[in-house]
């Protein structure tokens, strides 16, 4: 596209932004007019990205999820208490919160996608709704968005 | 560069495809440097490894086979909105090694056999926009 760029990452938000700029411009019936059915489908192949297309919501949608899965992600988790723990390895508890987090327990050695250390602690509460600002924690942004956490949980779990 | 509204050459058609194009090649690449590093190990303890090295070397050529599964779906997803966009996905990319000036100063895409260098490389390649993740030496 003739122009430098330092990570993968900042490549892909500046075609994002093209992408907006130009739908923005002549609207996405104008910019979406490729046959949907010459796109690879979910059944077709098993991939992540095999998801269609149809609009700037699921092209800007795609977009992140290849930065996020790791080719210079936007931003990364700070690191947090990294002291080494009295013990590594052991159980680890996970019970699921209604309608929340993840809560864990144990010996918890919480990693970076570049295996950087973003926290040895013996509990956490991991975000499960995708809303946190402060992933992989929870930030109690669940409650503001109205997760539901669905019918899958153990009974004893349901307060 | 976004001051100046009309201005914006990705108000073309053309030029996003071209982008995406690029992006195409970029992710086909990538997953063939994961795809060399992978095949790069050897395969067992047939290959003189001993049992304990055999487990941890399978489990690495795990972990990068998914790295290059990652990358054919990114490819896909990239092939998705270049066709949403009415064009045809690209489908092909330069021969290692990549030319010169091929693709940016601070992207280096090299085949590469496995070692704690190639490592560094794909973590450095993986990093966070504005880490301070040094480059591998290799």
């Amino acid at each position: 596209m003739g122009r430098d760029y330092d990570t993968v990452g900042v490549f892909y938000e500046r075609l994002g932004q093209g992408l907006r700029s130009f739908v923005g411009r002549y609207g996405e019936s104008i910019a979406f007019d490729g046959d949907p059915a010459l796109q690879l489908s979910p059944e077709e192949v098993s991939l992540r990205g095999a998801r269609h297309v149809r609009c700037l919501k699921t092209a800007l949608g795609a977009f992140s999820a290849i930065i996020e899965q790791g080719e210079g992600a936007p931003r990364d988790s700070a690191t947090g208490k990294t002291d080494m723990l009295d013990a590594r390895d052991g159980v680890v508890a996970i019970d699921p919160q209604l309608n929340g987090p993840l809560r864990a327990r144990g010996n918890l050695e919480i990693l970076s996608g570049t295996g950087r250390a973003v926290a040895r602690v013996t509990s956490a509460y991991l975000c499960r709704c995708g809303g946190s600002a402060n992933k992989p924690f929870c930030d109690g942004t669940h409650a503001k968005i109205g997760f539901k956490s669905g019918r899958d949980l153990p009974e004893q779990h349901r307060k | 560069m976004s001051d100046v509204p009309a201005a914006s050459p990705f108000e073309q058609r053309e030029i996003l495809i071209h982008a995406l194009f690029e992006a195409a090649e970029l992710e086909h690449n990538l997953m063939c440097t994961y795809l060399y590093a992978a095949a790069s190990l050897k395969s067992g303890e047939g290959e003189g490894l001993s049992a304990a090295e055999a487990a941890a070397v399978k489990r690495w050529r795990g972990v990068l086979l998914d790295v290059a599964i990652q990358e054919m779906g990114h490819l896909v997803a990239v092939w998705n909105i270049t066709s949403a966009l009415g064009a045809s996905p690209r489908i092909g990319r330069s021969n290692f090694p990549l030319d010169p000036g091929y693709l940016p100063a601070g992207i280096t895409v090299k085949l590469a056999p496995f070692n704690a260098d190639t490592l560094q490389h794909f973590v450095f390649l993986k990093r966070p926009h504005g880490s301070s993740e040094p480059e591998g030496e290799a």
